[in-house]
């Protein structure tokens, strides 16, 4: 089971990053901070291992790490941002691309943080409502009726965005 | 808390199918950073395998060397394989036979002589000889190989692939070459060259 350890982590990692840096992104509406929150929601994951009863449920698991993550950092203010970092991001990304993404994330930050974080599972994730229960660590019901309203909310301030 | 009764669409619909798509093409994300990645120590069983792995194809490697019959016995062994349906060719006066085996002249070759005729063998020019040898562990047709030049085979024997061989090297210098697929016939063929 030692030996294992190191390998499972890896297989954690390659499993699980994708989603994790796009929930990160989505969140705190920043990739390097994303980037930073995952890093550590990985770490925390490696010393905590021993709370993952069963691997079936790691990604909801690590959701949770993550967003208390982000809570925090959301918490703490506004991180100082690279704006050289930024700038390079930003060439290198199709307009188009771009233009959705400010009014995506601009979109989630409208919403409430409650709403933000159900749609970051259900869009990035597609989870069913347990995994979501259990990620957000409310009822399956409360998750039912916030995505309803999350939805809804969210339909309105893309309107624009996805008709174009 | 109360559980809200608002429903969720069981299937996505339009708006979903498009934000699905808004959210993995907005967000790009490129391959996992290896700092992410956590050094894998191998188990400690896996260089003892290999170890043992090691040591058993060494020592089969060993023992395919150690038994595996020079370049002119090999050559020998196929060639008699080609020729193996062959009988009555070439049959001298047994004296003459028994001069091309190194033995003395008034000696007769061993068994009963099926075979005796002059043979290119690896370059080299052979008699080839094929005796039955009768009363050996059920009898044994045992072939014998001699050199028209000197040729370097020390006394050896051996088994490749599945035919017993050993060389002898008779009272009058000459080195013969014995091979068949019963061991004992070619032993006993051996204490008539000697």
């Amino acid at each position: 089971m030692l030996l294992g350890k190191e390998r499972a982590f890896n297989r954690w990692v390659q499993e699980h990053y994708r989603f994790l840096l796009r929930a990160g992104w989505a969140l705190t509406g920043s990739r390097h901070v994303a980037e930073e929150l995952v890093q550590d929601t990985f770490e925390l994951a490696w010393r905590h291992q021993k709370q993952l009863r069963q691997a079936a449920s790691a990604k909801a698991w690590l959701y949770q790490i993550l967003r208390r993550e982000a809570l925090q950092h959301i918490r703490a203010g506004p991180a100082p941002v690279s704006w050289e970092d930024e700038h390079d991001n930003l060439r290198q990304t199709d307009p188009a691309v771009l233009d959705l993404r400010i009014d995506m994330l601009r979109a989630l930050q409208q919403l409430s943080a409650a709403h933000r974080d159900i749609l970051v599972l259900f869009y990035l994730q597609d989870m069913s409502y347990r995994d979501m229960a259990d990620a957000l660590e409310i009822p399956q019901g409360t998750v039912m009726s916030r995505l309803a309203r999350a939805r809804t909310e969210l339909q309105k301030l893309m309107k624009g965005t996805i008709e174009s | 808390m109360t559980p809200e009764t608002h429903d969720v669409p069981e299937h996505d619909d339009e708006f979903d199918r498009r934000m699905r798509a808004v959210f993995e093409s907005a967000m790009p994300v490129d391959g996992i950073p290896g700092s992410l990645l956590r050094p894998e120590r191998h188990s400690l069983l896996r260089p003892a395998a290999l170890l043992c792995i090691g040591l058993l194809v060494g020592a089969l490697a060993g023992t395919a060397i150690v038994f595996r019959p020079p370049s002119l016995v090999q050559a020998a062994i196929s060639h008699e394989r080609a020729e193996r349906t062959l009988r009555g060719n070439f049959m001298p006066p047994q004296a003459s036979v028994a001069g091309y085996f190194g033995l003395a002249p008034s000696a007769r070759p061993p068994g009963l002589l099926q075979m005796a005729k002059p043979c290119l063998i690896a370059g080299r020019i052979a008699y080839h000889m094929t005796t039955w040898l009768d009363g050996v562990d059920g009898g044994g047709m045992v072939t014998a190989i001699s050199f028209a030049q000197p040729v370097d085979l020390p006394e050896r024997s051996g088994w490749w692939p599945d035919t017993y061989w050993r060389v002898v090297h008779t009272a009058r210098g000459m080195h013969v070459l014995l091979f068949a697929q019963n061991r004992k016939a070619v032993e006993a063929a051996a204490q008539r060259f000697r």
